[in-house]
């Protein structure tokens, strides 16, 4: 693939890559760090024959964080208000809530193991299969289906339960 | 039993068929389940919903950057920088305004338009590139005064011409230029117009045989672009236009 080719790819595939960065470093400056790395990386080094470029981002999105983490040790500890992640407009109740969950879910992220954190973003986010994440992240496809499954447990455990019945439940089927 | 492992594989629907089945009757059938679905699926509208937070903020400059064209990644120097190289023909573009030309190049696929010569049959390579004043119906004329830069203009009747803007500025004498392009299949040449007594005058032209078949510009020697460089920046006033700067100057008839 050449240059042209590869820019225009990856100028569609931005939003996606962007979002998946905010959610492995779950702070605005530090996706925006991480997706500027990572384009840098892939127009220098570019994409191997025979391989699909989204999956290659992603791939090479990881790596560079695990590199940055591996360098930094913390995940970044930006509270959501200050990344501006939180300026999205609700009304009334609701929008505390909502806003209270976000916040819930972001630190709940942040306490996650990055390897669950990059296979659920991926699946979730992403909407890749399990086989694609495993391509993606070099690991059986069993093991994204354990690290997926671990996570939205952690996470549903870590949100504040809507009910005991729920908490009840998330403990039962640990697993 | 049905273990958080089945119940997330199930939401994402990677479980076999019989597996799927076996999930939703235990699913149906068992409240606590349900409400461990409710929550997981919770977990992934909040994770989506936090995570698109972050499209309502703007990209970085450095990265809407790093994906413009090649031809787009690199600004003529303000004449007031020190040290300022002029940067060869393929590369320069306008610094001024660049995240406002970046956030356009989203959309700015190359459109190329078909020229109606009703009157008469569109001139040819060397009609375009001549020197002089810009005859008001001809594809030239048409390029500077309507189009953007980047903007490509196909020359109908098969004569394989093709006409570009490639920036925009204001003189030293304060009148608003353009520098172009003419792609001719083998052939190419570089060009400067300026908008004088509401006309163009095409002030220098430097022509080349292109290397290769490739679309893209091949340059002159080397010499006859670092010649026309030189000329273009002795015109330039200050830094080309940005985007939305030569949109105002277009929309206006580029009268000052």
């Amino acid at each position: 693939m050449n240059a042209d080719a590869l820019r225009r790819e990856l100028l569609g595939l931005l939003p996606r890559l962007r979002r998946y960065a905010y959610a492995l470093t779950g702070a605005r400056h530090d996706a925006d760090d991480l997706l500027q790395a990572t384009l840098e990386r892939l127009l220098v080094k570019g994409v191997p024959e025979a391989v699909e470029v989204d999956k290659w981002a992603f791939r090479v999105c990881r790596n560079l964080w695990i590199d940055e983490i591996r360098a930094r040790r913390v995940r970044s500890a930006v509270p959501l208000e200050e990344s501006g992640a939180m300026e999205q407009t609700f009304d009334g109740e609701n929008a505390l809530m909502s806003k209270l969950a976000l916040a819930e879910i972001s630190d709940a992220m942040d306490e996650l193991p990055e390897e669950q954190r990059a296979a659920l973003s991926l699946v979730v986010l992403e909407g890749l299969s399990y086989a694609q994440a495993a391509e993606v992240l070099e690991t059986p496809i069993g093991t994204i289906m354990s690290r997926i499954a671990r996570a939205r447990a952690a996470l549903s455990k870590a949100l504040r339960a809507e009910s005991p019945q729920t908490s009840a439940g998330l403990a039962t089927g640990a697993g | 039993m049905i273990t958080n492992e089945m119940l997330s594989a199930y939401i994402d629907g990677e479980l076999a068929p019989e597996e799927m089945e076996r999930v939703a009757r235990a699913i149906a059938a068992d409240e606590l389940l349900a409400a461990r679905l409710v929550q997981f699926r919770r977990v992934d509208r909040l994770l989506t919903e936090f995570s698109s937070a972050i499209d309502a903020q703007p990209l970085p400059p450095a990265v809407l950057a790093l994906l413009e064209p090649p031809c787009a990644d690199a600004g003529v120097p303000a004449r007031s920088e020190p040290g300022a190289v002029v940067l060869p023909f393929a590369r320069r573009h306008r610094r001024a305004g660049a995240l406002a030309l970046a956030a356009s190049l989203v959309l700015a696929v190359a459109i190329v338009l078909q020229f109606d010569a009703r009157d008469s049959a569109p001139p040819g390579f060397e009609e375009i590139v001549r020197a002089g004043a810009v005859v008001p119906s001809s594809p030239l004329h048409h390029v500077l005064e309507d189009l953007r830069s980047d903007q490509a203009f196909a020359v109908a009747s098969g004569a394989g011409v093709e006409i570009t803007p490639v920036l925009s500025f204001v003189s030293t004498r304060q009148e608003y230029c353009r520098e172009f392009r003419v792609d001719a299949g083998a052939r190419a040449a570089r060009g400067v117009a300026c908008r004088r007594d509401e006309r163009w005058e095409t002030l220098k032209v430097v022509g080349a045989e292109a290397r290769g078949s490739d679309a893209h510009y091949a340059t002159a020697t080397a010499e006859t672009d670092e010649g026309f460089d030189a000329f273009v920046d002795g015109l330039l006033a200050d830094v080309p236009l940005g985007a939305d700067a030569e949109a105002r100057a277009l929309h206006g008839g580029w009268t000052r």
